[in-house]
């Protein structure tokens, strides 16, 4: 915002604009409101003074009229008046000369007579007056006050009573023209008007008779009417000028409209001064402002001075400087962390393309699913492996590519997995069988692992498909097989010729041919070992050999074993030693294959071991496990071969296997027999060189039965 | 109506002279009808005579509505026993009433209705003098007879133009005032206090008595005068007490006579004055109008007749016996309330009905002449030898005046029974 020193000269305009034409209505809205008003009250007051000045005059007509019924009935209740009924000297002396010296200065006209009881006029003001023969004697003589007034004449009559009856009348009779005369009525108001059976019978005006419409209802007068109650035919018509009434009120509105200029005087003055003093604070702080913009930083402030609001903007708007610059600085800080992360994400992009590569062209099938079994993600080998399309296998459940009953199962593997964390597979690659999209089953390899992506747990299954490779496995354990069985027949009976030969059955034979002979027969059964082991492998390996598990004593079984293998050791000048730190060790297992585990082992130490030393063998119980181990003092075992040795027709040192008399199948018949146990082997080195061979076992608590163990493993996974 | 013009029947309407027909009247209407043929229903045999009627114009209902009904009662008892004897001229006398109030216009008006009514042959007067004086030149023009059975302005009979058809039997002012005056010196009174109603008969009262004291040397102290109707004379009193009178002579109608009674027994005894009146106020029950008053004061009053002490006793028991009979349960004198009207109507009566025998004829000129001419007559209240000549039409004279009170019960009695 900028505010320059020229704002107050378009501040004031807009102010006076706005304010004044508002103000100039509403003033003159409030004129007309009072001028409205004040009429309207004037009026309801000049109508209500005018109905009561009319309820007086009904009043005052009343009460004139009444004056005159009570004039007549004094003269009638005079007893020269009454003595005139009954007496003519009465008449002629008392009542006559009485009635002749009445008159009405008010009613100049009036008539006053006694008439008697048949109307004939006993006395009268006017020798003229004729009898009176109307109607309206009949309730005077009754007894009742009579007044008739019409358009024509005023009749008031009241009766004479003579011993207590009527007896005859007094009346008073003038023209109606004279009515308002007596009334007297013209101080009430501007106009009068006396109405006679609704008929104006006199009109004044201001005093004076004039031709003026009562009647007529008109704008310029204010009126009001009125009725005498006891005298019906008897109204009146008070009326006021309109004009005349508000004539006052000009007054008023001139000083109303007098004020309400000095008002927009006041209030013009008072919006200049207000926009001029408003405005100066502002142009200061618009000044201030155009220095900051100036200076190009945002250090500089707002002098908080002025007017209590004007200060506060000031103050607020420093306020609002120091975040704003605090927000400068941390921007450039932001910048720089923007470039860093824009860095490291096209890093991240990079390797991500790197691995998607890698994941797309590896030859391992890759499949990941989430925590309820569906695929996520799988790689191109994938597919190519159980042949399905990407759409048909992601978001699908993994137990679609496993054979019964692993499909199944697969649901409550992963609950088990999820719910105690217990592991069948994970983290151990495991060879298992799988389904392709036709069907077809095929052994596969696979690796799972799990991970969380997202706070949701996953796992990674790495697929290998070897068919081709059990393919070539068992062509070679075919051939094998085959091999063996061919090669022992022929030595089966090569053997017994030997033998034969070599006893002499056939004639005695030259020393040399002997020892050829012996020779032969020695190789012979060598020839018959090796087939042998094959066979015992092969058998192991394709889990045609059948374990009889009974409750065994290792450390008995160790013992018997050592006794045994005493004399062969002896033979190599080695000695065994039994150590136990327990005195019993029972496992279930199949003793005769133990023992032929423990041959193997006992041999091979007393082949390796240097002459005239002790080989150690200890049977020692760690928690569950027993662990027979079997120490010599050869030249141990290779780093890096420790695996190896446990390969079939394995030697350290091929050259030196027929020194020592082995097939290279003694190990590997012995981890396979250990592994039909669901135990474990390894070697390791010992302490002072040499090899330690050790194999464990699981303590069996409980005596059972035996029972067939598949020799392929439990569980694909979970 | 509020006041009856007149009494169109001649009887009044009472059960005992009713017959058949009237008991089964229904309805007023019918009733008027029935009353209008009574007059030839009622005398049986000479029910195809028509009657001689003699009018009474009287107050009946005004200040003094016992003087009209007291004469109507001894004209009709008069009228009953002459038509017992076989009437007039073979014919019934009917007695026809009419009201005046005591108002000369009405009287003069019920004359002219009884001009036309036909063989009427006389018109009674009532107890108002000017009403009488209002008639008289009506009848003196019309050529009826009027007499007067009560009032009594001297100039009734003694008027400018002659008596004419006027002819009275009662009192008359200037006789009156003689024997009143008289009285008044009988009894040692010197000096007159005159109290007069403004009218023609307290003017006609004030010259007989002032003429009267003159000739016999009493002098008028003072001369009162008041209105009809005016209800307080203390002020006339007063003025006349303070002229010094030592009487008062009264001549006042019943009311305002009353109001100078009332104003005197306000007085301690010691200062009063006593009353000596004229009859005017016995034209009703004056006792019933303040008995307590006029027991405290001394008031003697003019009559010329009682019955109590009649001057021809069998006649007087024979007409007291007729009234009684007719006229309710009554034992005693003291019952009849104005007898000097009982009395006058009786003889008056009598004496048209022997003029109109003498007569002849019921032309009423002759009849006038008749009673100029009448024989002896012995009446209840004198005896008339004859009533009237051509030169005095005035049947009673000086003589026949008696001054009376008021006795404990109203009745009144003559002074000197009373004393």
């Amino acid at each position: 915002m900028t505010v320059s020193a020229r704002r107050p000269a378009r501040l004031l305009p807009a102010v006076l604009l706005r304010i004044l034409p508002l103000a100039a209505v509403l003033m003159l809205g409030i004129m007309y409101v009072a001028h409205y008003h004040t009429r309207t009250v004037v009026k309801a007051e000049i109508v209500q003074k005018l109905d009561r000045e009319t309820a007086l005059a009904t009043q005052e007509i009343d009460a004139k009229i009444d004056a005159l019924v009570s004039l007549l009935r004094t003269i009638a209740l005079n007893d020269v008046v009454i003595n005139a009924l009954v007496d003519e000297t009465a008449r002629v002396q008392g009542a006559q000369p009485l009635f002749h010296s009445m008159s009405f200065p008010a009613i100049p006209d009036a008539t006053v007579g006694f008439l008697d009881y048949r109307g004939r006029v006993i006395a009268s003001n006017r020798a003229e007056a004729a009898p009176e023969t109307g109607k309206w004697q009949e309730p005077v003589l009754n007894g009742r006050t009579h007044v008739r007034i019409d358009r024509h004449d005023v009749l008031i009559a009241v009766p004479v009573f003579f011993a207590g009856l009527p007896e005859g009348s007094v009346f008073l009779r003038f023209r109606t023209s004279l009515l308002s005369f007596y009334l007297g009525l013209t101080h009430y108001s501007d106009a009068f008007a006396l109405m006679i059976e609704g008929y104006p019978i006199r009109k004044v005006v201001a005093g004076q008779d004039v031709d003026w419409s009562p009647r007529q209802q008109s704008p310029d007068w204010i009126k009001s009417e009125g009725r005498s109650e006891k005298y019906p035919e008897v109204g009146l018509v008070l009326a006021s000028r309109a004009e005349d009434l508000y004539s006052p009120l000009h007054g008023l509105d001139r000083f109303l409209a007098g004020i309400a200029l000095l008002n927009f005087i006041v209030l013009t003055v008072g919006l200049v001064l207000t926009a001029i003093l408003v405005a100066r604070p502002l142009t200061r702080f618009g000044q201030e402002l155009a220095g900051i913009q100036a200076a190009d930083h945002l250090r500089r402030r707002v002098s908080p001075q002025g007017y209590k609001e004007v200060a506060s903007v000031a103050e607020k708007f420093n306020t609002m400087l120091e975040r704003l610059d605090k927000a400068v600085v941390s921007n450039d800080v932001l910048a720089s962390e923007n470039r860093q992360r824009e860095r490291a994400e096209q890093r991240i992009l990079d390797q991500k393309a790197e691995i998607d590569a890698v994941f797309d062209t590896v030859e391992d099938g890759i499949v990941t699913i989430d925590r309820r079994g569906r695929i996520r993600t799988a790689n191109p080998a994938a597919f190519r492996i159980f042949g399905y399309n990407p759409d048909e296998l992601i978001g699908r459940n993994v137990s679609m590519l496993m054979p019964e009953p692993h499909r199944s199962m697969h649901d409550l593997y992963i609950r088990k997995y999820t719910e105690t964390g217990e592991a069948g597979i994970i983290g151990i690659g495991r060879e298992l069988r799988a389904v392709r999209k036709d069907g077809s089953v095929f052994p596969m390899e696979l690796f799972i692992s799990d991970m969380m992506v997202k706070d949701q747990v996953c796992f990674v299954g790495v697929v290998r498909d070897i068919t081709e490779r059990h393919k070539v496995d068992q062509m070679k354990r075919e051939f094998i097989s085959v091999v063996s069985h061919e090669l022992r027949t022929p030595l089966t009976s090569l053997m017994g010729s030997l033998a034969l030969v070599n006893s002499g059955s056939f004639g005695s034979l030259s020393d040399k041919a002997s020892k050829l002979l012996d020779m032969a027969q020695s190789n012979a059964n060598r020839l018959i070992a090796l087939v042998n082991d094959i066979l015992d492998v092969e058998k192991l390996e394709a889990g045609r050999e059948e374990l009889r598990f009974e409750q065994v004593d290792l450390v008995e079984l160790t013992a018997g074993a050592v006794s045994e293998m005493q004399a062969y050791g002896l033979s190599h000048d080695v000695t065994f030693e039994l150590r136990s730190n327990v005195e019993k060790a029972c496992v279930r297992a199949d003793p005769h294959r133990l023992s032929q585990v423990l041959a193997n082992l006992l041999s091979n130490a007393a082949k390796f071991s240097r002459a005239q030393t002790a080989v150690i063998v200890s049977v020692e119980r760690h928690g569950q496990q027993i662990a027979v181990a079997v120490a010599d003092t050869g030249p141990g075992v290779p780093e890096g071969e420790s695996e190896k040795i446990f390969d079939k027709f394995y030697q350290a040192d091929s050259s030196d296997s027929r020194q020592k008399q082995g097939t290279g199948l003694g190990l590997p018949i012995a981890q396979a027999i250990v592994a039909a146990h669901g135990g474990s082997i390894r070697v390791t080195s010992g302490p002072s060189g040499g090899a330690v061979f050790t194999f464990e076992l699981a303590v069996a608590e409980r005596v059972e039965t035996s029972m067939p163990v598949a020799s392929e493993p439990k569980a694909a996974a979970g | 109506m509020i006041f009856r013009l007149a009494h169109s029947a001649g009887d009044p309407p009472s059960p005992r002279t009713a017959k058949g027909g009237w008991t089964r009247c229904r309805v007023v209407a019918v009733c008027a009808l029935a009353i209008a043929f009574l007059g030839t229903g009622e005398s049986g045999a000479r029910a195809e005579e028509r009657p001689i009627h003699i009018g009474l114009d009287g107050d009946f209902s005004g200040a003094t509505p016992e003087s009209g009904l007291a004469i109507e009662r001894g004209m009709k008892l008069a009228a009953d026993e002459v038509n017992a004897a076989g009437g007039v001229l073979g014919r019934p006398v009917r007695i026809v009433s009419k009201d005046d109030r005591g108002v000369p216009a009405r009287g003069v008006d019920n004359l002219r209705d009884f001009l036309a009514i036909e063989d009427l042959v006389a018109v009674v007067g009532g107890l108002y003098s000017p009403v009488v004086l209002a008639q008289i030149p009506v009848a003196q023009e019309n050529g009826i007879v009027l007499i007067s059975a009560w009032a009594a302005a001297t100039g009734i009979t003694k008027g400018d133009a002659g008596p004419g058809y006027v002819f009275r039997l009662s009192v008359r002012d200037d006789m009156a005032g003689e024997f009143l005056v008289s009285s008044a010196k009988r009894r040692g009174f010197h000096r007159l206090g005159l109290l007069l109603w403004r009218s023609a008969w307290g003017t006609s009262n004030e010259a007989a008595m002032t003429a009267s004291a003159k000739t016999q040397g009493l002098e008028v102290a003072g001369t009162q005068w008041f209105n009809v109707g005016e209800r307080n004379l203390s002020a006339q009193v007063d003025s006349l007490m303070a002229d010094g009178a030592d009487v008062i002579m009264l001549v006042a109608g019943p009311k305002e006579g009353m109001s100078a009674v009332k104003a005197m027994a306000q007085r301690p005894p010691e200062a009063q004055l006593p009353f000596i009146s004229h009859w005017g106020i016995t034209g009703t029950d004056f006792h019933a109008l303040g008995s307590y008053a006029l027991e405290r004061v001394d008031l003697t009053v003019l009559q010329t007749f009682s019955f109590f002490d009649p001057p021809f006793p069998e006649k007087a028991r024979e007409v007291l016996a007729a009234y009684c009979a007719s006229y309710g349960a009554c034992s005693s004198p003291a019952d009849i309330v104005s007898p000097v009207g009982t009395a006058h109507g009786y003889d008056i009566v009598q004496l048209v009905a022997r003029a109109v025998e003498k007569a002849g004829t019921v032309d009423r000129s002759a009849v006038r002449s008749a009673l100029e001419r009448l024989d002896r007559y012995d009446g209840l209240v004198r005896v008339y030898d004859p009533a009237f000549t051509p030169a005095d039409h005035d049947a009673l004279s000086g003589d026949d005046y008696i001054l009376a009170r008021f006795d404990a019960e109203g009745a009144i009695v003559p002074a000197a029974l009373g004393h």
